[in-house]
């Protein structure tokens, strides 16, 4: 029992090594973290009024270049005057195949795949009315990706999510940890 | 299987919830309220698009050299709105200001019969949001504002710069003093699509006084319409454009005439139609609450406009108070209105029909 404790022990360490030494060698690593920025969602009028947004992503390599992605995201705002108040959400999941070229400091890379944005709001006035959508679409996304030591991860990216016939845009800063 | 299309329907977006009714701004007793209200001729709720004229986003609004303003280019509108109880609710403001200058128009539809209009003579009528508009000089009028194009026939709806408690194209006295604008010219040409009697850059003495009376009639037409003389109540507090105030003309800073002349030597003038304007639906207002009654006194303001059109003299700003005095019946309405012209426009302004007032 002693004996199995401690080579679970050992190849758990040896797991724990052996990626970041290996993330250390790839111009693109398998990565994960959370990110924060600006959408910028577009109202029905065709406007696109600016939101906060914070989210999280996944990324899990695929040989040197390229990569998978996968990204959750919240933007939200609120507008109106006191007689009426909207409260709008856009909660966002995507997944994107992704490549990239460049630098081991500095990789400039740009993805694509499908989204699905669920879009919520709540309109205060003399009743409370309650709406929401579920869009599908298309994600992209362009930016840099930058390495900070052998651990951790920094993206700087920029895109936009279509939502059925609309375009969102999007900047974000990203930071995780690689491996 | 039998679920799979509507699933797949609803979520490629294919299919726009139904509803008998949407949300919008209303008029209700002294202010607004967000209410559902039936949907009679709104057709398409996504493209905010109806029988009475559809609402398009972004184009251009180009001024042809006759000075009148055409568009073109604008794109559909793509409003996302979820049912709840059988009401339409939209998910963002937007969406809610764009039904609502929407739901304004129907009411107004509904009543210009009992004003003796034919609403086909004006229905549809398109308008244009936040449009790009690439002349000089329309580029120096207000940035917040709703509009009518005269000759071109729609309406060009900008976004508020600042938040209001009832944003500009959902304020129902605001869409009433636009298409007040569309009556005027109606009025005064015969079709909505003629053009202006007067080139929209010419700066003469009639081109402005006919500018003036254009505001003064939409002015009017809102208040006597809405029975509130202070229509942009809920989005502005304009004192200088509520016409229960003490607008005479003598307060009047430059009449047309003085504006010529102190243009002269300045770059890029701009006369100001608005203060004239506000003196003639004063005087709308003051017959109002003197005959007691908004439908006969606009009946009276639209008989006088008719009268005076049909002189042919469209820059006669005064002669238009002649026509207008002489559209009014005999006894207590014409009484009350030379009383109203006399205390806002003073003695030294002759009315013919008024001999004997001053």
């Amino acid at each position: 029992m002693k004996h199995l404790a401690s080579t679970l022990l050992a190849t758990l360490t040896a797991l724990a090594w052996a990626p970041m030494t290996h993330a250390a060698r790839r111009p693109v690593a398998s990565a994960a973290g959370l990110g924060l920025g600006a959408a910028a969602v577009q109202a029905g009028s065709g406007e696109h009024p600016l939101a906060p947004l914070v989210g999280g992503f996944g990324r899990l390599a695929l040989g040197r270049h390229c990569y998978l992605e996968a990204e959750a995201s919240l933007a939200r705002r609120a507008e109106g005057g006191d007689l009426a108040v909207f409260d709008e959400r856009w909660t966002r999941g995507a997944a994107g195949l992704g490549c990239s070229a460049g630098t081991h400091a500095t990789r400039v890379a740009a993805s694509l795949g499908p989204a699905v944005t669920w879009r919520s709001s709540s309109l205060q006035a003399e009743e409370r009315w309650q709406a929401s959508s579920l869009r599908p679409g298309l994600r992209y996304r362009t930016g840099f990706l930058i390495p900070v030591k052998e651990r951790w991860q920094v993206d700087l990216l920029m895109g936009g999510s279509s939502r059925g016939w609309v375009l969102d845009s999007d900047l974000i800063l990203q930071a995780g940890v690689r491996w | 299987m039998r679920l799979v299309a509507p699933l797949l329907s609803l979520l490629l977006g294919c299919q726009p919830p139904d509803a008998e009714q949407y949300l919008t701004w209303q008029l209700a007793g002294e202010g607004y309220e967000v209410a559902p209200r039936a949907r009679n001729t709104l057709v398409d709720l996504e493209q905010v698009s109806g029988l009475l004229g559809s609402v398009l986003q972004g184009g251009q609004v180009l001024l042809e050299d006759s000075g009148d303003m055409l568009y073109e280019g604008g794109r559909a509108l793509h409003v996302d709105f979820d049912a709840q109880r059988g009401v339409a609710v939209p998910l963002d403001e937007h969406g809610l200001v764009l039904w609502s200058f929407y739901g304004h128009l129907e009411d107004l539809h509904a009543e210009l019969p009992e004003h003796g209009f034919d609403p086909q003579e004006f229905f549809p009528i398109d308008a244009a949001w936040t449009p790009v508009i690439p002349d000089l000089f329309l580029e120096m009028l207000p940035k917040e504002n709703a509009a009518y194009a005269t000759a071109g026939h729609f309406f060009i709806l900008l976004d508020d710069l600042v938040a209001k408690d009832v944003p500009l194209a959902a304020n129902a006295g605001i869409v009433r003093h636009e298409f007040g604008h569309a009556l005027f010219h109606w009025l005064t040409t015969g079709d909505v699509l003629a053009s202006a009697p007067f080139d929209m850059l010419s700066q003469t003495e009639g081109s402005l006084y006919y500018s003036s009376l254009h505001e003064g009639f939409a002015d009017s037409f809102a208040a006597l319409t809405l029975d509130e003389p202070d229509f942009f109540d809920g989005s502005f507090d304009l004192p200088e454009r509520d016409l229960s105030g003490d607008h005479r003309v003598e307060g009047v800073e430059q009449l047309p005439e003085q504006f010529l002349l102190s243009a002269d030597e300045e770059l890029l003038a701009i006369y100001d139609p608005y203060p004239l304007g506000t003196v003639f639906a004063a005087t709308a207002w003051d017959h109002r609450l003197a005959i007691d009654d908004p439908d006969e006194a606009l009946a009276i303001l639209v008989d006088g406009v008719s009268l005076w059109s049909s002189r042919g003299d469209h820059g006669d700003g005064w002669g238009l108070l002649d026509a207008w005095v002489q559209s009014a019946p005999a006894g207590s309405p014409r009484d009350a209105l030379c009383s109203a012209v006399v205390l806002r426009f003073g003695a030294e302004v002759s009315v013919d029909g008024c001999e004997g007032r001053r």
